[in-house]
């Protein structure tokens, strides 16, 4: 779903997590089984944090890498653009 | 597998089977967006920082057991690069708004049509058991099939799309649609060859952890382990 419909709208299929996907759709049977009773919200919240820790840990790090290394070596097989 | 429908031989097969078709029907669709959208290219050293970056952090959390997501790892490094290699402005942001807004829709959307499909067959199988129990299968190798297929075209090229730019010179200048089908493929085959070493184990830690979660429901007779 999230590849096709963006790509004929943007032109671009959307990268999404298809684990964070598969968590959404299990809490959304734990709602329709149990109720609100069926969904553990401290674990809801720390899958928030992971996501945005998760960016912002991996762009920095990689950022930081990237400054450091490329004054040595320069860029490796990159393209015109 | 849990509840006893197929092997989990038979169904690591169909697995690899779906998940090659959607990569390598569809995988470009989103391969383009990080290769060649948020970043305008991704040299060697780019792929080799964001590769290992993504790598280092994905094994950090699962070794303190902490739940992350793949591809917010791999496109997290890549706009790091692109900041740091084409400066603020060439990083294509309307995109990445785009991603971004897809990493809190995707999750919402899949709760929403789970509760809503959930509520359906909960009242359509309602006196019909016995044809519950006949389709049940039937529908739940068809589910397989159908989220194979789109792990195909996202998670497979979400995993080969760094390497779009410098495949393509590797390969000398080959077109950029027989590179994403290379991509496709060769990821394809790592995702079976994982899947059939290792995927068993996991396979059973989540049947467990299914069969944890339904356990209040005994009339399931998913309580037995994997078959």
């Amino acid at each position: 779903m999230f590849t096709t419909i963006p790509y004929f709208l943007l032109g671009y299929g959307i990268p999404i997590s298809t684990s964070l996907a598969g968590v959404g759709a299990v809490i959304g049977v734990g709602l329709a089984m149990y109720r609100s009773a069926g969904v553990n919200k401290r674990t809801v919240l720390k899958l928030f944090m992971a996501w945005i820790g998760t960016v912002t840990v991996t762009a920095l790090a990689s950022y930081i890498l990237y400054t450091l290394i490329a004054p040595i070596t320069g860029p490796i097989l990159k393209p015109k653009v | 597998m849990g509840a006893r429908v197929i092997s989990i031989r038979n169904a690591l097969i169909l697995f690899a089977v779906f998940t090659s078709l959607g990569a390598l029907t569809q995988g470009y669709m989103v391969m383009k967006t990080i290769g060649r959208g948020v970043v305008p290219a991704i040299d060697l050293l780019g792929v080799l920082i964001t590769v290992s970056v993504a790598f280092a952090w994905i094994m950090f959390c699962n070794y303190y057991g902490l739940e992350i997501s793949v591809t917010h790892s791999i496109i997290g490094a890549v706009l790091g690069y692109g900041i740091a290699a084409y400066r603020l402005e060439r990083v294509n942001w309307s995109l990445m708004y785009n991603i971004i807004a897809s990493w809190i829709a995707s999750p919402l959307l899949a709760l929403l049509m789970a509760y809503l499909v959930y509520k359906l067959i909960a009242r359509a199988v309602k006196g019909y058991s016995l044809m519950a129990t006949r389709l049940m299968p039937a529908l739940l190798i068809a589910t397989l099939c159908y989220s194979a297929y789109a792990f195909g075209t996202n998670d497979i090229a979400n995993a080969t799309d760094v390497y779009v730019t410098v495949s393509q010179i590797v390969f000398g200048g080959m077109p950029e649609q027989n590179v994403m089908l290379i991509l496709a493929a060769l990821g394809s085959i790592g995702v079976a060859a994982g899947g059939f070493l290792l995927g068993a184990r996991v396979i059973g830690t989540v049947a467990f952890k299914i069969t944890r979660l339904d356990r209040s429901r005994a009339s399931r007779p998913s309580s037995q382990t994997l078959s």
